[in-house]
């Protein structure tokens, strides 16, 4: 699978990426990290990916914002919101806009995997 | 789709096979049926044309007899002729038919099929008849052949008729009789085997019944226990279960609990979402009903939205009979009942969480009683407040001293930590004491609780930053209740009400007395104070302060350890009560003496040595190193004790160091007397002035 | 009994998430030295970093933990991320805030909301005024570094 990874954490960013790469996960191509929405729609359109991982809460163009572009580009594409968002309104907002999962941050490695595994089941 | 045929017709093979039969019988049935009727319809030809041929002799010979007669009187002969023609012909035909089978001319005079007779009696009748006939069509052919016809042949013709007539007549009748006891028979052979096929088919309908009502009955059964279960679940489940189908109502079965849990009644096939909108703010009811539609949607992934849930633990309002507002906290739990790959249902549970969140509740309480205990302690102000003012101020010095010690230990790391625990546990314990002689019960138990935690932890082989938590929780505490007290005495002494000031010695006095009453009571000891304190007016309030500090903490264990109880007492010749006699004097030069001294059981070197080893402190071996002299200063020694129970007034191993530090700060020095069973006495010399500051130990 | 409004249990669930934090990420724990009560004379340890929540709810007041930049280059070492950036050091205390909100949340449930974390560097001027009348100060050590966990959080009622 395809993999864009958006947060604006630089550390997270890299977290992800690395655990893209774990023994664990299904084979996984990262072909995009991008640390905000309007970079995640640029590199959505050139790279099309099966699987985004995407931060709510970020400069410029926020995740649900967000969700809803990439979406309406690709019905298909998968969409695991990974936030700290302790408001579930918000958080169901996203799903309602056609991402498909939720995991709270902090995250471990097992966590992230389980996730990312169930999202493409 | 092969598969599913497969196991459809396994299941329901017996009755497919036991229909089949059934109509394989039927139609056999039917068949017969079918060939019955023909067979009849071609034995009644039969028998119909054997009665013609008995007929037909009849006719034939009457025809031939008025040929005679037209002929011998002359008149015309064709008529009989050709009635004659035509009977023997008819008569020859159907005989012919009947030998060899063919067709014979019917009764309307159209051609009929005819099968030969097959029975033996048949053929016989039929040999013997043709063994009559063949010689009559004979005579009768010249007969026959011309109209002028001779008359002898005629006579003897006629004769032969006559003589044969009834032969062939019975012959007929014989025939007609063999055919219809043929086709009699046949006819009996076939309605047998007709009944037989019916009868098959009526057991085989017999037996799809019986097994059909078994399997109905059996599956029946089955549905009936499955409701059962289901029914016995809805009934004793503590949570509230219900289905809620795509149209969002609630299913027409659901927990008993279910109206219990939701505070509410509930109707089978409800609409869900106006109840829960009664039930949670608005904001919560929108979150929730866009998280059941996402459910219902086969979009998300079930497993990776749990935890969005908005209903997973909600507060719920409720209005009881009594119209007062009460909340409680119930946790729904949605899960997707998936069939032939459709969310045809939700499974939702609902738990009533109330206890487990309602920690705000015992809250409450406890601020309830804290509210108590300020009523007593409003009491007491009335009464001591000059006192309790300075007591307030040595606690606040306490507390902060404590306060800046766990943070020099967490800024520099070096610090030792027992040795900060056991100085908390030294003004911990000191001020219990002062709380217990002011009779500020509230202070004394909080100073308790802080001392049984700071016992744990000093218990321990390693004291670690963890435990420090658990001190600093009981510091605040202290220190909360510190502030609330204060603001309080502060208040009143903005109102004016200050009491009288009466003496230091004589507040002092009675606060001795309070406490000696309390700790002799709780032990169940008698005690009488005297004293002697004019000294202690003399001296500047920081050294009174720590005098009487000392005093209460030396009174708690005169009490404790020396006074016996009465029945020891009376066996040693002693008054029940016990006498505790205290002074302070001044002694000139600015020096002063504080002597305390109680008539109880002294200082015995053997007791003290028991209660070192059994302490587990010192083998045997140590304790019988040491001299008296030793034994009895190790009664100086943190963690000593020779108390039997452990309760607010002493055996946490911590009151003669705490004297000990505080004559150190005070720059006395301590000189200590005893007899066994006569008196312990203790002196305590020291400046009006302090030489130095604060020297803690 | 007790009248405190926040208990050692409550306490104890914002050290295990900056212990699960550590022993997560690192596979080595964060340890308690020691803990205080901050007031006018002892304000709360902070250091180069520090990464805040506030809470709301049945609660108010805010929870923050504070770390030199050496623990943190430390700890992106451990990660394995290469750049050692402020903004790396402002992410590492944001995702330990993320981990006290979230072991929060867990713990307290919907009676608590939770801050998106707000990071800072230097000395966090804005986080002076306290709920408090003393909030709590937790030393934590991982490795050889020290760190603060500031507990400034009351009951509402």
């Amino acid at each position: 699978m395809k993999l864009l990874i958006v947060d604006d954490s630089n550390i997270i960013r890299s977290r992800i990426a690395r655990l893209a790469g774990d023994s664990r996960m299904p084979p996984c191509q990262i072909v995009g990290l991008a640390k905000n929405g309007s970079e995640a729609l640029g590199l959505f359109t050139q790279s099309k990916p099966d699987v985004v991982t995407m931060d709510l809460t970020m400069p410029e163009m926020d995740g649900i914002q967000c969700i809803e572009a990439i979406v309406a580009l690709d019905p298909n594409v998968l969409i695991l919101v990974v936030s700290a968002l302790s408001d579930k309104a918000t958080a169901i907002r996203a799903l309602m806009k056609g991402a498909q999962g939720f995991l709270y941050k902090p995250f471990t490695d097992e966590q992230l995997i389980g996730a990312l595994k169930e999202l493409v089941a | 789709m092969a598969q599913d045929s497969q196991r459809f017709l396994g299941k329901y093979r017996e009755i497919v096979l036991a229909v089949g039969f059934f109509l394989v019988f039927d139609l056999a049935v039917l068949v017969l049926n079918f060939y019955t009727s023909y067979q009849i319809a071609e034995d009644a030809v039969s028998i119909n044309l054997a009665g013609r041929q008995r007929m037909l002799s009849q006719r034939m010979t009457k025809a031939l007899l008025t040929l005679e007669a037209d002929s011998t009187q002359g008149r015309p002969t064709e008529t009989a002729r050709a009635e004659l023609k035509k009977t023997v012909g008819l008569f020859d035909g159907t005989l012919g038919g009947f030998r060899s089978g063919g067709t014979a001319v019917g009764g309307d005079e159209k051609p009929v099929a005819l099968n030969a007779v097959k029975t033996d009696r048949g053929r016989q009748v039929l040999d013997d008849a043709y063994s009559i006939w063949v010689p009559y069509q004979q005579v009768l052919e010249p007969v026959l052949a011309s109209p002028a016809v001779e008359p002898e042949k005629l006579a003897a013709a006629v004769q032969y008729a006559r003589a044969n007539n009834l032969k062939l007549l019975g012959l007929m009748n014989d025939l007609t009789t063999d055919i219809e006891q043929e086709a009699s028979a046949k006819a009996q052979k076939l309605r047998l085997v007709q009944t037989l096929g019916i009868v098959l088919a009526l057991l085989n309908f017999g037996f799809i019944l019986f097994r059909f009502i078994r399997k109905l009955q059996e599956s029946d059964r089955q549905i009936e226990q499955a409701q059962k279960e289901t029914q016995e679940i809805l009934t004793t489940a503590k949570e509230g279960l219900f289905l809620l189908d795509s149209q969002r109502r609630l299913g027409s079965q659901f927990s008993s609990s279910l109206p219990h849990v939701l505070r509410r009644e509930i109707v089978a096939g409800a609409e869900f979402f106006p109840i829960l909108q009664q039930m949670v703010p608005a904001a919560t009811f929108d979150a929730a009903r866009d998280y059941i539609d996402l459910l219902f949607g086969n979009r998300v992934k079930e497993g990776l939205v749990a935890s969005l849930n908005p209903l997973s633990e909600v507060e719920v309002k409720v209005v009881d009979e009594l119209g007062s507002s009460r909340s409680h906290f119930l946790a729904f739990q949605f899960n997707r009942v998936v069939a032939d790959q459709q969310i045809t249902h939700l499974l939702v549970t609902v738990q009533d969480v109330t206890e487990r969140v309602n920690l705000t509740a015992q809250l409450a309480e406890a601020k309830g009683q804290a509210k108590i205990e300020l009523e007593i302690l409003l009491r007491l102000l009335s009464t001591d407040q000059a006192v309790l003012a300075r007591f307030l101020g040595t606690m606040e010095q306490s507390l902060k001293h404590i306060n800046a010690q766990f943070k020099s230990a967490a800024e520099t790391g070096g610090e030792d930590l027992r040795q900060i625990v056991n100085h908390a546990f030294r003004a911990i314990h000191a001020l219990k004491g002062e709380s217990a002689a002011l009779g500020l019960e509230m202070f004394e138990t909080l100073a308790h609780e802080f001392e049984k935690d700071l016992v744990g932890v000093r218990e321990k082989k390693v004291i670690e930053g963890d435990d420090l938590v658990k001190l600093t929780v009981r510091l605040n505490e202290f220190f909360e209740r510190y502030t609330m007290v204060k603001n309080i005495i502060d208040r009143i002494a903005h109102t004016g009400q200050t009491s009288g000031s009466a003496s230091v010695a004589a507040q002092f006095l009675d606060s001795m007395r309070k406490l000696a009453d309390r700790i002799a009571t709780s032990q169940e000891k008698q005690v009488q104070l005297s004293a002697e304190l004019a000294g202690l007016d003399k001296l500047p309030e920081e050294v009174s302060g720590k005098v009487r500090n000392i005093a209460f903490q030396m009174l708690r264990n005169a009490i404790t350890h020396g006074i016996e109880p009465p029945q020891e007492r009376a066996s040693a010749a002693k008054p029940a009560g016990g006498t505790v006699f205290i002074a302070c004097k001044e002694l000139g030069g600015g020096q002063f003496e504080f002597v305390l001294r109680d008539d109880g059981r002294g200082l015995v070197p053997e007791r003290l040595r028991a209660a070192m080893v059994k302490s587990g402190r010192y083998s045997e071996a140590q304790v019988r190193a040491l001299d008296d002299q030793q034994v009895v200063m190790k009664i100086f020694e943190p963690g000593f004790s020779t108390a039997t129970r452990v309760d607010m007034d002493a055996g946490h191993g911590m009151g003669m160091d705490v004297v000990r530090d505080k004559i150190r700060a005070l720059g006395g020095h301590l000189h200590l007397t005893s007899r066994p069973n006569q008196f312990t006495e203790f002196t305590i010399r020291f400046a009006s002035e302090l030489a130095t500051a604060h020297g803690v130990a | 009994m007790s009248m405190s409004d926040i208990t050692e249990q409550e306490i104890k669930v914002f050290l295990d998430a900056v212990d699960t934090y550590f022993s997560q990420i690192t596979r080595e724990r964060a340890a308690v030295r020691a803990a205080y009560l901050a007031d006018g004379d002892h304000l709360p340890q902070t250091y180069d970093f520090t990464g805040l929540i506030a809470v709301s709810g049945q609660y108010r007041g805010c929870l923050y933990f504070s770390a030199p930049a050496v623990m943190l280059r430390h700890l992106l070492l451990v990660m394995e991320e290469p750049s050692h950036s402020d903004e790396n050091f402002l992410d590492a205390v944001g995702e330990i805030a993320n981990t006290l909100a979230g072991n929060s949340r867990k713990h307290f449930g919907e009676t608590m909301a939770i801050s998106v974390p707000v990071t800072m560097k230097g000395a966090p001027e804005r986080i002076k005024s306290s709920v408090r009348a003393r909030p709590y100060v937790i030393m934590v050590s991982w490795k050889k570094y020290n760190a603060s966990l500031v507990v400034d959080i009351e009951r509402n009622d």
